[in-house]
C-alpha cells in the first residue's frame, strides 16, 4: 500500500484490502476489483473554481484540446470539468481504456493549439446551449465573482485566452502530481502511456466568502426556490442535508404536489467547509407556496419536527451511497478523489456508524446554527417577514476622482486612481483597482467591471456626460491588465442611448377659451346684427319722427356686425382644429 | 326581550364580552395560565377571536401586554403578542384608508409585520396542530401581500387541523376585489371553502360577507336595485343561516357566533329584509360586532336607531 499523504488523505489506509495503489508515469493510479468492462477516470485537482474570471472557461478549452482526437458522442468516454476537478472517463475493453487514456494525455502533453479557435468557437455554440445555474443569484450573493462563483459567470476565457496562456495554465494544472488515476482491475492495463510534464499537487482553493449579516434574500428567476448555506463539514452535516432533502421532496412533491424537484446536496467547499444547498422548482402559481413551505420547513427543523420517515430514508440512503464505494469503480474513484483532494476518507463501516450515531438533537441544534447564515432565494418577493435582509451590491466607500454626470439619471460616475465608482440615490457601488476580476472592454467604448464581491459597473459613454476616449483610457490603465477581456461587439440597438427630451407638443387652433369666448361674442354680434338691420329698415324706409339715421350709422353697424360674425367663426373654426388635431380628447 | 335589551347595543370589545370574563380577572391578575386553562378548553376560533380581541391595540393595556410578554413560553401568548403587532400594523395603514402609504409608514407597516410574521412562524413550528397560528399566518399573509399560493397552503395547513371560520373569512378577503382578487374569484373560493365544511360551520358567513361585498361594489345604499336584495341571493343567505347559525347543532351563544350572527343582521338589514335580520338581532341580544356592521354605519347613534328598529320588528314578531 504506498502510503503517500497530502492534506488529510488517509484513504489508503481506511480502504487496506478493498483498493491497491500503484505508480505508473508518475502518476498514482488507484485500482480495485470488479468484474466486466475495465472502468476508468483520469481526474486532475483543476475545476472551475480554480479559474480567475478574465479566464472563466479556459480549463474547458484544456478539456476540449485534449479530447479532440477522440469521439466523446461514444457513451464510454467523455470529459468533464466540475468546481474543483476535471474528469476523463472511460469504460471498456483494456484497449479501448488505453487507447483513450493514452490519448488524452498526449493531448495534454501537446495541447493541439492550432484547433484553439475552432474550439473556442465550440465552446461558444455549447454555451448559448447551457441552461444557466439556477441558483445563480445565491452563487454570487455567497461568493462574490470568484472560487465557487464562477459557474454564475459566461465564459470570460473564450475572448481572452490565447495560446500561450493556455499553455501556461495546462503547464500549472494538468500535471503528474496534479492527477491520480482510478480503474476498475488489479493489474494496470499494458500498454498505458500517462506520461505528463512534472509540477506539483494543487490543494483545494481557498473559499473567499462576502461576508454578510443573516439571514439574507435575493431575488432569484422564476420557477426556482433556493437557499444556502456554509457549514462546517461534519456527519451531522451530511445527515441534516439529506433529511431535508427526504422532507422536501416529500412535503413539497409527494404530499403538496408543489414542485418536480425538490431536495437539498451537501458540497465540500473546502477542507473545512461544506455548502447545503436547498432547492425546489416551481410554476409561477405555486412560487410562493414552495417559498412558504421551505421557510416552514427549516424552521420545523430549528423546532425539532423531523419525520420518522424522513430520518429512516435519508440514513437509508447514505447507507447504500456507502454501500457504492466499498469495492470496484465507487471504491476506487472515491479513494482517488479524496486522495487528489487531500481530503480525508473513513473506511465505510466508520462513516455508517457515525451516521447512525446522529440524533434528533443534534440535526435540531445544526437547525438552529445554519439559520441566521442562511441566503435565500426566491422569485417571489421580499423575504423581510422571516427576519431577512436583502442581498445588496453596495460598497462602503467612494474612490476619490473626476467625476461625470449620468444624463437624465441622477447617478455620477467618479474615476480615480484607486477605482471606479457609481454614485446613485440608492447607494454607491465601487470597484476597486485591488478587487477588480474583470475589465471587460467592448469596441464601442463602454466598459463592464466586475469586483471581487461581484458588484458590476456598466460604464456606457453615451448615458454619461463627458466620458470620452481619454477618461475610458484612464479606466483600463487603473484596472489590472490581467483582467482585461475584450468583449464581442454589441449590436448598435442594444447600446443604450441618453434619453430623448420630448419636443414640446405643438396643438393647433384654440383651446376652450375660444369657445368661451365666442359665446358672449356671437350674442354681442347678433344684437348689433339686428341693429344694423333696423337701421338699413330706418334709413331706406325714412326714420321715425325725432330721429335721424345716416348712410355711415347703416354702414358701421355692418361694418361691426360682419366683424363680430367673422370673429365668432374664426374662434369656432379654431376650437374644431384643435379638437381634430388632439383626437378629440380635450 | 326588546324590553330586556332597552339600554341599547354595545360593540363587542375584549372588555365587553362576557364569555372573557374570566380571561380579564386572569389578565389583571398577572395569571397568564389561567388564561391558558380557559382557552384550552375553547375550540381554535374561538381562541382566535379571544387573541385578537385582547390585543386590539386601540384596548390592550400596558399591564396586559407585560403579562402577555411575560409568558414568552405559552403559545397563546405569543400568538397574542403576534396579533398585537398585526394590529399596531394595520393602526399604520389606516392612516391613509384608500390610498398608497408614504415610504416612511409603508416602512414602518411592513416592520411591525415582519415583528410579528417570524413569531407565527416558529409558532407554526413548534406546535404544528396550534391551527389559531395558522390563522393568523392566513392573515398576515394578506398584509404582507404574499402570493395566492402560500396563503392558500396556509389555510389549508390551518384547515387540516380544524375547521376555524375565521382563517376561511382571512383566506376569502384574499380573493375579494378589495385585495388581491376579483368577484369571480372571491366566489369560487367562496365555493371551494363551502364544498368542504359541515354543516352547522360558522364558514357558511362567508355567504353574507361575500354578498355584502358585492353589495359595496353595486354603489351601496345609492343603489335601489342592489343585487343584495334580489331573491336568488336572499334565498342563498337564508339557507347559508339555517346551515351555520340557527343549525339545530349549534348550541349557547359564543363570541364567534354572535358575530357570525351579526354578519346575517346586517346582509339580511342590506338586503332590505329587515324582519329577517331581526331575527339574527334577536338571538344577539345587545351585541353587536364592529367589523360586520361597519358595513352599515359606523356612526354610534345610526347604528343604535337600526338595532331599536329591528327589536321592535322582534318584539312585534
Amino acid at each position: 500500500m504506498n502510503g503517500s499523504v497530502r492534506g488529510r488523505f488517509t484513504g489508503f489506509e481506511a480502504f487496506e484490502g478493498i483498493v491497491d495503489v500503484a505508480v505508473v508515469d508518475g502518476v498514482t493510479v488507484v485500482r480495485s476489483a470488479a468484474a466486466g468492462p475495465i472502468a476508468a477516470g483520469l481526474m486532475f485537482r483543476v475545476g472551475i473554481a480554480d479559474e480567475p474570471l478574465a479566464h472563466r472557461g479556459i480549463t474547458h478549452l484544456v478539456e476540449h484540446l485534449a479530447l479532440h482526437r477522440h469521439d466523446v458522442l461514444a457513451e464510454h468516454k467523455n470529459g468533464h470539468v466540475l468546481s474543483v476537478t476535471t474528469h476523463f472517463v472511460v469504460s471498456g475493453s483494456e484497449a479501448q481504456v488505453v487507447d483513450f487514456l493514452n490519448g488524452v494525455c498526449a493531448g495534454l502533453r501537446d495541447l493541439p493549439l492550432d484547433r484553439l479557435g475552432a474550439e473556442k468557437s465550440i465552446l461558444r455554440a455549447e454555451a448559448q446551449a447551457r441552461a444557466g445555474v439556477a441558483e445563480e443569484p445565491l452563487l454570487r450573493a455567497r461568493f462574490g465573482a470568484q472560487g465557487h462563483a464562477m459557474p454564475v459567470y459566461r465564459e470570460f476565457g473564450l475572448e481572452s485566452v490565447d495560446a500561450d496562456a493556455l499553455a501556461a495554465w495546462a503547464r500549472r494544472w494538468f500535471v503528474a502530481e496534479n492527477a491520480v488515476l482510478w480503474l476498475t482491475g488489479t493489474e494496470t492495463p499494458r500498454g498505458l502511456d500517462l506520461r505528463l510534464p512534472s509540477g506539483r499537487w494543487q490543494p483545494f482553493p481557498a473559499v473567499e466568502e462576502v461576508s454578510r449579516p443573516g439571514p439574507t434574500w435575493t431575488s432569484g428567476p422564476a420557477g426556482a426556490v433556493a437557499a444556502d448555506v456554509l457549514v462546517p463539514r461534519a456527519t451531522v452535516g451530511t445527515v441534516f442535508a439529506e433529511v431535508a432533502s427526504k422532507a422536501l421532496f416529500r412535503e413539497l412533491r409527494l404530499e403538496g404536489a408543489l414542485s418536480y424537484t425538490a431536495g437539498a446536496q451537501y458540497e465540500p467547499v473546502d477542507p473545512e467547509r461544506a455548502r447545503i444547498l436547498f432547492f425546489a422548482d416551481a410554476t409561477p402559481e405555486h412560487e410562493g407556496a414552495v417559498a412558504g413551505a421551505m421557510v416552514d420547513l427549516l424552521a420545523g427543523f430549528r423546532a425539532g419536527r423531523f419525520h420518522e420517515r424522513d430520518l429512516v430514508s435519508a440514513k437509508k440512503a447514505i447507507r447504500e451511497g456507502v454501500d457504492a464505494v466499498r469495492e470496484g469503480a465507487g471504491a476506487a474513484s472515491a479513494v482517488a478523489g479524496a486522495y487528489l483532494l487531500g481530503d480525508r476518507l473513513r473506511h465505510p463501516d466508520e462513516i455508517v456508524s457515525d451516521v447512525d450515531d446522529v440524533t434528533v438533537d443534534q440535526l435540531r441544534d445544526f437547525a438552529e446554527r445554519i439559520w441566521p447564515d442562511i441566503t435565500w432565494q426566491t422569485p417571489i418577493g421580499p423575504l423581510d417577514w422571516i427576519g431577512a435582509e436583502e442581498v445588496t451590491y453596495w460598497s462602503t466607500d467612494t474612490v476619490e476622482g473626476a467625476t461625470f454626470d449620468f444624463i437624465g439619471t441622477p447617478e455620477h460616475l467618479v474615476v480615480g486612481e484607486e477605482g471606479v465608482s457609481v454614485v446613485t440615490p440608492d447607494g454607491v457601488a465601487t470597484v476597486r483597482r485591488d478587487d477588480c476580476r474583470l475589465t471587460g472592454v467592448q469596441a464601442d467604448g463602454a466598459r463592464l467591471l466586475i469586483g471581487a464581491n461581484g458588484i458590476m459597473l456598466a460604464i456606457e459613454p453615451t448615458v454619461v456626460r463627458g466620458v470620452d476616449a481619454t477618461v475610458i483610457d484612464q479606466i483600463d490603465a487603473v484596472m489590472p491588465s490581467e483582467t482585461i477581456v475584450r468583449l464581442p461587439a454589441r449590436e448598435p440597438e442594444s447600446i443604450p442611448q441618453p434619453p430623448q427630451r420630448a419636443e414640446p407638443v405643438r396643438l393647433k387652433g384654440f383651446g376652450a377659451w375660444a369657445i368661451m369666448l365666442a359665446f358672449p361674442l356671437a350674442l354681442f354680434g347678433l344684437a348689433v346684427l339686428v341693429g344694423a338691420i333696423q337701421n338699413t329698415a330706418e334709413y331706406v324706409l325714412g326714420a321715425a319722427p325725432g330721429t335721424r339715421v345716416s348712410p355711415a350709422m347703416v354702414a358701421t353697424s355692418w361694418i361691426l356686425a360682419i366683424l363680430m360674425i367673422g370673429a365668432v367663426a374664426g374662434l369656432i373654426a379654431g376650437w374644431v382644429r384643435r379638437l381634430r388635431s388632439s383626437g378629440g380628447d380635450m | 326581550m326588546a324590553t330586556k335589551d332597552a339600554v341599547g347595543p354595545t360593540v363587542e370589545s375584549f372588555d365587553t364580552v362576557p364569555e372573557y370574563e374570566p380571561l380579564r380577572r386572569a389578565l389583571d391578575e398577572g395569571e397568564w395560565e389561567a388564561v391558558d386553562a380557559a382557552l384550552a378548553a375553547w375550540p381554535g376560533d374561538e381562541v382566535s377571536y379571544a387573541l385578537s380581541l385582547l390585543a386590539d391595540p386601540d384596548t390592550l393595556t400596558e399591564h396586559r401586554l407585560d403579562v402577555i410578554v411575560g409568558a414568552s413560553s405559552s403559545p397563546t401568548a405569543r400568538l397574542a403578542w403576534a396579533n398585537h403587532h398585526l394590529g399596531l400594523a394595520w393602526q399604520v395603514r389606516l392612516r391613509h384608508p384608500g390610498s398608497i402609504l408614504p415610504p416612511d409608514e409603508f416602512a414602518r407597516f411592513r416592520r411591525l409585520l415582519a415583528e410579528a410574521e417570524p413569531v407565527l412562524i416558529e409558532l407554526c413550528a413548534e406546535f404544528p396542530d396550534f391551527a389559531p397560528a395558522w390563522t393568523a399566518r392566513v392573515h398576515s399573509a394578506r398584509w404582507l401581500g404574499l402570493p395566492a399560493s402560500e396563503t392558500r397552503r396556509r389555510f389549508a395547513r390551518g384547515a387540516a387541523i380544524a375547521d376555524d371560520v375565521w382563517a376561511a373569512v382571512h383566506l376569502h378577503q384574499f380573493f375579494e376585489t378589495r385585495w388581491y382578487g376579483s368577484a369571480d374569484e372571491a366566489r369560487a373560493v367562496l365555493d371551494e371553502i363551502l364544498a368542504d365544511v359541515p354543516d352547522g360551520s360558522l364558514s357558511w358567513t362567508l355567504v353574507p360577507r361575500f354578498h355584502v361585498e358585492r353589495w359595496a361594489e353595486a354603489g351601496g345604499a345609492e343603489s335601489w336595485d342592489n343585487p343584495i336584495r334580489t331573491d336568488d341571493v336572499v334565498d342563498a343567505l337564508r339557507e347559508a343561516a339555517q346551515r351555520s347559525v340557527l343549525h339545530p347543532e349549534r348550541g349557547q351563544l359564543t363570541p364567534t357566533l354572535v358575530s357570525a350572527h351579526n354578519a346575517f343582521m346586517v346582509a339580511f338589514w342590506l338586503a332590505g329584509r329587515p324582519e329577517e335580520a331581526a331575527r339574527h338581532r334577536a338571538a344577539v341580544g345587545t351585541r353587536l360586532t364592529a367589523p360586520e356592521w361597519s358595513w352599515v354605519t359606523t356612526d354610534a347613534v345610526e347604528r343604535t336607531r337600526i338595532w331599536q328598529h329591528l327589536s321592535f320588528l322582534g318584539a312585534a314578531a
